[in-house]
């Protein structure tokens, strides 16, 4: 099999990079999906909140996903689904299918694979391991798609969005969510999904607590929270017990970059994905990438319009397959990283920078430094962990300089 | 092909025809199904005996056999003269071939036990210890060498014990490997059976009676683990004591696979040979165990202070080991015998008693040689007849095969086609076949131990809900019926409220 | 008058709002500000939920209230929507319940689902 252009992965990212690729005139576009229909995790996320970038209305994340579904086809694009890709390799992608083995000779490749939640192993939870505990997004999909409840009270650790928006469905299927617990001193999610989530139930966020101890031997019997102090610690005589059947985790997502790595994609270690320039273009000729494959975002608008200009680069990659001149881009002061990691000249237009602060700012100066210089500079009324911050910098404002440097300056 | 019936499930529709009856009748009973039982049974299955296996869990490996390093030791630890030493020296050399025979996999990566500057001294006794005790080709390393073999070893390693003979394997694949041979040559497994009383009659053993019922046999094997001596007591045989002793690990991501070669161990205390960090056969790095006295002889919990322990035991050998990777903790209990040594022995107190108790490390290295010694011991209680045995089904790994070879199997089954486990890559197939084995799986932790499926990174977030659909389509049950690790681990609460007929 | 404060759900910056009557601050849009007095009068809220589909390919259909529903009804909305069942094939955006528990807003369909064994 031949494509002009392999999209792995049928969630915003990979419909978003098709459908552009398509309309900026390719003519032979194949989506790979490993789950029986496209969508991604939007299948489960019947929640509203998407789309008001992009289509000025707010839509579920079901909705949104729908906006997309309906254009494969008339546009024409392919889409394999139940479909997993195993292989990669510039040029080449191979996959499994209950058909069989499908072997795809392609111009180029668009990464779009999305990411995954962290678990307790990676949090390092001591205790029992009983039945009983779930990401937030498995949970999601058990309620949301498959019908099941799967506990009656229930504790959440971590306040990200997902886990927030899990309260919520809980509460609402008769289940009682008797706190949310999150480590840090501000949340991990959007402060409306706290009004609307939370507080709309009385659902106790406890900021600043850490989940000591998991007990119960075949289900969950109940969890030990703790207050920590500035170091994360938790603070002796602050524990406290809550009885409960169930622990949701909603404590960071990863992207999922198997694939890269077999590809040999350079990673960046801070957002866990392909270090890319302004078209979306990873370390290795003709292989792009976009959506949370990259870095997590939190808005599915964001997806989309990432995975269009990785649209973009690939199709004029395909036409052009030429790399100019690098000029590397680095977090600076308060920010966590960057994308995109780096420029490949020449660039036109203005482009856009996305990054993340690490700590929350109240009145923020963002600022583009390079070769000691203030190139740019932006005031912005607040900058929190939770919310990715873009910037649009003038390309006539970047010097022919070695590298950028953002910083994000202010009050706490 | 064979009926897909399984042997237990046999077994088990007899058991309750015949429940409270006493018409189960064994040559042999043994209880527990880890490494010694299940060995014992696979063992003894090469002679014309009845043998029944009672487990108080859903599955084997449940307690120190599912929870071990996986090594299989040189032997040059236990002090010579014990029973630990002769069977850990004899165990390690029978293992290859062993493995061969059941299709597990063996990887004999060596091992090393390291020393820093001024510390070399103390390999020199165990230098001695391992000759006393018959290991062969112990050599001792310097510092360029050690390096070499492991490049991320901390620049504080001066010297090593070198062990070639040492290996590392699945403890899980091989106990499930013996206990599914047992079962196709006529080993009844009773699960989720708890013994409740052993039934002795003028000094001579009757039987034993479990939660699901009888069984009579003039033998019991008791390969109880931690409850060993709990259970020597129940039937008036001498006397042991097991101190329960915790040892918690950890699991790290196969993306780091090859930062370490082989084993790898600090200079051992006296309790212990202390954390050490070592491949897994899978890939993964494991970095363990603490050496923790409990009482609660359930107690598998891990805890903070432990997890600490072991992240500086492992930063002290390998600093820059990337403990972030970690995937999974986990924790089993050794079962430490107030003698320091085994106790393998036929009662005196009571005839067909057969006691292997207080089987802590080096056990696993040992096992094969643990279980000659019980065919002995039975052999001194009655006559046995050698007969042919038969292997179990082999397993498809298709995980192993190249790409073209897998498109093969699934033009016989599309089910190998369909991916489940992304982390692991396990098809859909894959998790029938272990669904319909002859021990099959019948818990989430068992289908993830027998196909890995939810045991990579993602440790079962994308794959739970269409496991829970595949295990209710194949076994016949309710999703809301399927557990994690038996009885009590319901995985789901229930249906939503919704609709009239849902 | 009484002074409210709330943090805007619009959309993702989550502005807080002050209300006092019909005085509003905090807001960065007039939809924060109209939404924030509405609020203050008498919250609504956007339900999501999902209920029994027989015959699709998928056995629970995404729903949601076209329009937001008053905040203290919402959990008559909710049983009203679990007492539902919906026969594939289904449009996104089909009307499931109209006017749904008399609040005067319908219930739809978020996702199109084909009969099981249709394209």
């Amino acid at each position: 099999m031949k494509a002009e252009l392999v999209v792995i992965g049928g969630g915003p990212a990979g419909m978003g990079a098709a459908l552009e690729a398509k309309r900026l005139g390719l003519e032979d576009v194949l989506i790979i999906e490993r789950e029986q229909f496209p969508g991604g995790i939007l299948q489960q996320c019947i929640h509203s909140g998407f789309g008001l970038h992009l289509f000025g209305e707010e839509l579920t994340g079901v909705e949104y996903a729908q906006r997309f579904i309906d254009q494969l086809g008339p546009a024409g694009v392919r889409l394999l689904t139940d479909t997993m890709v195993m292989e990669v390799a510039p040029g080449l992608v191979r996959a499994l299918s209950p058909a069989g083995l499908i072997e795809i000779q392609a111009g180029a490749i668009i990464l779009a694979m999305g990411c995954r939640e962290r678990t307790r192993g990676a949090l390092n939870i001591p205790g029992t391991r009983p039945a009983g505990i779930y990401t937030a997004g498995t949970a999601q999909r058990l309620i949301n798609v498959e019908g099941y409840l799967p506990g009656r009270r229930a504790v959440i650790l971590g306040s990200g969005d997902i886990g927030l928006i899990m309260a919520r469905r809980l509460t609402l299927e008769g289940a009682d969510v008797l706190a949310v617990a999150e480590l840090m001193p501000w949340s991990g999610g959007l402060a409306r999904n706290i009004a609307q989530c939370l507080e709309d139930f009385a659902i106790p966020l406890y900021l600043s607590h850490t989940l000591v101890e998991i007990h119960g031997k075949k289900r969950l019997r109940g969890v030990t929270l703790a207050q920590v102090d500035e170091e994360f610690q938790p603070r002796p005589g602050s524990q406290r017990y809550f009885p409960c059947d169930t622990l949701l985790l909603s404590v960071g997502l990863v992207p999922e970059n198997e694939l890269s790595r077999q590809l040999g994609i350079e990673l960046d270690p801070v957002s866990g994905g392909p270090r890319v320039d302004q078209t979306l273009s990873t370390s290795v000729p003709g292989v792009f990438a976009c959506g949370n494959v990259v870095h997590v975002h939190d808005l599915a608008d964001n997806v989309t319009l990432e995975s269009r200009r990785a649209a973009a680069g690939a199709v004029a990659w395909l036409a052009r397959p030429v790399r100019g001149r690098e000029l590397a881009v680095g977090p600076g002061e308060n920010v966590s990283y960057v994308v995109p990691q780096r420029l490949s000249l020449p660039v036109s237009g203005t482009v856009s920078f996305l990054f993340r602060v690490r700590k929350p700012r109240q009145e923020a100066v963002i600022e583009v430094v390079s070769g000691g210089r203030v190139i740019w500079r932006k005031r912005r009324r607040g900058a929190l962990p939770a919310e990715m911050v873009e910037i649009k910098v003038p390309t006539a404002d970047i010097p022919a300089a070695d590298s950028l440097t953002i910083h994000c300056r202010g009050e706490k | 092909m064979e009926s897909r019936a399984s042997h237990r499930e046999v077994s088990v529709a007899v058991f309750f025809v015949h429940g409270g009856g006493d018409l189960l009748l064994y040559d042999v009973v043994i209880i527990g199904a880890g490494v010694v039982g299940c060995g014992a049974a696979y063992a003894l299955s090469r002679y014309n005996l009845k043998v029944a296996l009672v487990e108080e869990g859903a599955e084997v490996a449940l307690g120190a056999s599912g929870a071990n390093s996986g090594i299989v030791h040189a032997g040059y630890d236990p002090l010579p003269g014990t029973l630990a030493a002769e069977l850990n020296v004899r165990g390690n050399s029978l293992y290859p071939q062993l493995c061969r025979e059941l299709d597990v996999p063996f990887c004999p990566t060596g091992s090393l036990v390291v020393a820093g500057e001024g510390e070399e001294s103390a390999l020199d006794i165990l230098l001695a210890r391992g000759r006393a005790n018959g290991v062969a080709d112990l050599a001792l390393l310097g510092r360029d060498e050690l390096l070499n073999r492991e490049p991320n070893l901390s620049p504080d390693a001066a010297a090593a014990l070198y062990a070639p003979s040492a290996a590392i394997v699945s403890p899980w694949e091989l106990v499930l490997a013996l206990a599914e041979t047992a079962a196709v040559n006529g080993t009844d497994f009773y699960f989720n059976a708890e013994v409740t009383g052993i039934r002795v009659g003028e000094e001579t053993l009757r039987g034993v009676d479990t939660s699901r019922g009888p069984l009579l046999a003039p033998i019991v094997l008791n390969a109880g683990g931690i409850k060993a001596d709990l259970l020597a007591a129940l039937a008036g045989a001498e006397r042991y004591d097991i101190l329960p002793r915790k040892g918690e690990y950890l699991l790290l991501d196969k993306d780091i696979s090859g930062f370490v070669r082989q084993v790898v161990f600090p200079l051992p205390n006296p309790v212990s040979k202390g954390i050490l960090v070592l491949p897994t056969v899978e890939g993964n790095v494991l970095v363990g165990p603490t050496a923790q006295p409990v009482w609660d002889r359930e107690d598998r919990s891990t805890t903070g202070e432990g997890l600490a322990e072991i992240q500086r035991g492992a930063r002290k050998l390998f600093p820059d080991l990337p403990l972030r990777r970690v995937i999974a903790s986990f924790a089993g209990l050794r079962a430490v015998c107030d003698s320091g040594d085994f106790v393998l022995r036929s009662s005196a107190r009571v005839k067909g008693w057969i006691d292997a108790g207080g089987i802590q490390s080096p056990g696993l290295s040992a096992a094969p040689a643990i279980w000659e010694r019980l065919v002995q011991l039975v052999g001194g209680l009655r006559e046995l007849e050698p007969r042919e045995r038969i292997k179990r089904p082999p397993l498809l790994r298709l995980r192993d095969l190249p790409l073209a070879e897998r498109e093969e199997r699934i033009r016989e089954n599309p089910l190998y086609g369909r991916i489940i486990c992304r982390c692991e890559g396990v098809s859909e197939g894959e998790i029938v076949d272990a669904l319909h084995r002859p021990l099959p799986a019948v818990t989430l932790d068992g289908l993830k131990r027998r196909t890995r499926v939810g045991g990579g990174r993602c440790q079962g977030g994308f794959c739970l809900p269409r496991l829970l659909a595949i295990m209710s389509r194949e076994l016949g049950i309710s999703p809301l019926a399927v557990t994690k690790s038996g009885p009590g681990s319901e995985v789901l609460a229930g249906l939503l409220a919704k609709g009239e007929e849902r | 008058m009484m002074k409210k404060t709330m943090t805007c759900i619009i959309c993702p910056l989550g502005c807080r709002i002050e209300v006092e009557g019909e005085r509003a601050q905090g807001y960065s849009c007039p939809r924060g500000r109209d939404w924030a007095r509405q609020e203050a009068a008498a919250p609504m809220r956007i339900l999501t939920t999902t209920v029994p589909l027989r015959g699709g390919e998928i056995v629970l259909l995404p729903v949601r209230t076209r329009g937001p529903v008053p905040k203290d009804r919402l959990w008559e909305c909710l049983a009203r929507a679990n007492s539902l069942l919906v026969e594939a094939p289904v449009r996104v955006g089909q009307v499931v319940c109209p006017d749904l528990a008399g609040t005067g807003v319908d219930l739809i369909a978020t996702r199109t689902v084909a009969e099981i064994g249709k394209d």
